[in-house]
């Protein structure tokens, strides 16, 4: 009887432990006003219509910073030509939206570790023409897909450090995943603006950009 | 420590790149046709001069000592009718098959690759016939097979 007495009290002792208050220091609450907007663009994209032949493209970036929280729009044009015995052409449009959270807390300095998620969706078209023997003589053929949508999400890692007073340069590495083309005829589109070839359904992407930053909030 | 990381980097990215060769794409812009007895269904050797509206080589396609011929496909066109002739005899069959035409990049060094899918019987005068594989491509070894007497 003793025995049961006892436990009953050194329980009720426990929980009369736990249930006591304890002092936890005051963290400050984060101020989710935004504090800062990026403005840029994708010099890879940029370079490769200012070095190729073969394509023109460009891309701008907007980020609004938020605490930790970087709210992403990315708005692009591409065009490709490919093709030496025939001529493939795709043109369009594209956009991503998402949101990257910052792991670097200062937000002084507007320098950023980030990792992101993007959903992405682009209109284009794509035309093929080729003059060849497929069996009934040498004939021109052509195909073409006139109104194409394609959709994909992402996930990113971004850096992006300062380099003189508001200017900032930094990379993003894509992982480009679940893409969808809707609007495919008989030609099979080779290319998608802002994802890349289609051979693969999940692909990866490397875009380095060049940034200035606005700050919101006086200092 | 740097140059092992850089050598890594590279290794990695280079390890990505796809390894293109147009002879490696398995897409095919011919249907395979193997002919069959239709009593014993063994593989049966054939004599025929093949016809079609708007074949290039003109009078037809001649083979003999068959069992099977790869056929071409209209891309502009979404149905075909052969006719086959048999050399010796007065016997004539014929075949029309509905598919759909498909055009790819493999690679842009490449021309580009036609293949057919959905392949379907619309008529044929063989006494009987199947279609085991529905799309041309390298991977089958036969899209049609025919049997007769």
């Amino acid at each position: 009887m003793w025995r049961f007495i006892f436990s009953s009290l050194f329980c009720i002792s426990l929980f009369t432990a736990f249930g006591q208050d304890q002092e936890v220091p005051l963290k400050p609450k984060p101020v989710w006003k935004p504090h800062e907007i990026k403005i840029g663009f994708n010099a890879i994209r940029s370079g490769r219509t200012v070095f190729g032949s073969d394509i023109l493209t460009h891309e701008m970036q907007v980020a609004l910073a938020m605490h930790l929280l970087n709210i992403i729009i990315d708005l692009g044009i591409e065009e490709n030509t490919h093709g030496k015995t025939y001529t493939y052409e795709n043109r369009g449009s594209y956009f991503r939206v998402g949101g990257d959270w910052n792991f670097v807390k200062s937000k002084k300095s507007g320098n950023a570790i980030s990792l992101g998620l993007r959903y992405a969706r682009a209109e284009f078209k794509d035309q093929l023409d080729y003059t060849g023997d497929q069996g009934f003589g040498i004939l021109d053929y052509d195909f073409e897909n006139s109104n194409l949508k394609a959709r994909w999400a992402e996930v990113t890692f971004n850096l992006r450090g300062k380099v003189v007073s508001n200017f900032y340069m930094g990379f993003t590495a894509r992982w480009q995943l679940i893409r969808k083309i809707n609007g495919e005829g008989q030609l099979e589109t080779f290319d998608i603006p802002g994802f890349g070839n289609t051979k693969r359904r999940n692909s990866t992407a490397f875009d380095y950009y060049l940034m200035w930053r606005i700050p919101l909030l006086k200092q | 420590m740097k140059k092992p990381f850089i050598i890594l980097s590279a290794a990695i990215v280079f390890s990505c790149n796809d390894i293109e060769n147009c002879d490696t794409n398995d897409q095919l812009d011919f249907f395979i046709l193997r002919f069959y007895d239709l009593d014993t269904q063994d593989p049966k050797k054939v004599a025929f001069q093949t016809s079609s509206s708007g074949f290039i080589y003109g009078e037809g396609f001649y083979f003999s000592d068959s069992t099977a011929i790869g056929l071409p496909l209209n891309p502009d066109e979404a149905s075909i009718t052969y006719q086959f002739d048999s050399v010796g005899t007065d016997v004539t069959h014929r075949l029309t098959l509905s598919y759909q035409t498909n055009v790819s990049i493999f690679d842009p060094d490449c021309p580009p690759s036609f293949y057919y899918s959905n392949l379907d019987t619309v008529n044929y005068t063989f006494d009987s016939l199947a279609i085991p594989g529905t799309i041309t491509n390298n991977q089958l070894t036969t899209n049609v097979e025919v049997y007769f007497q």
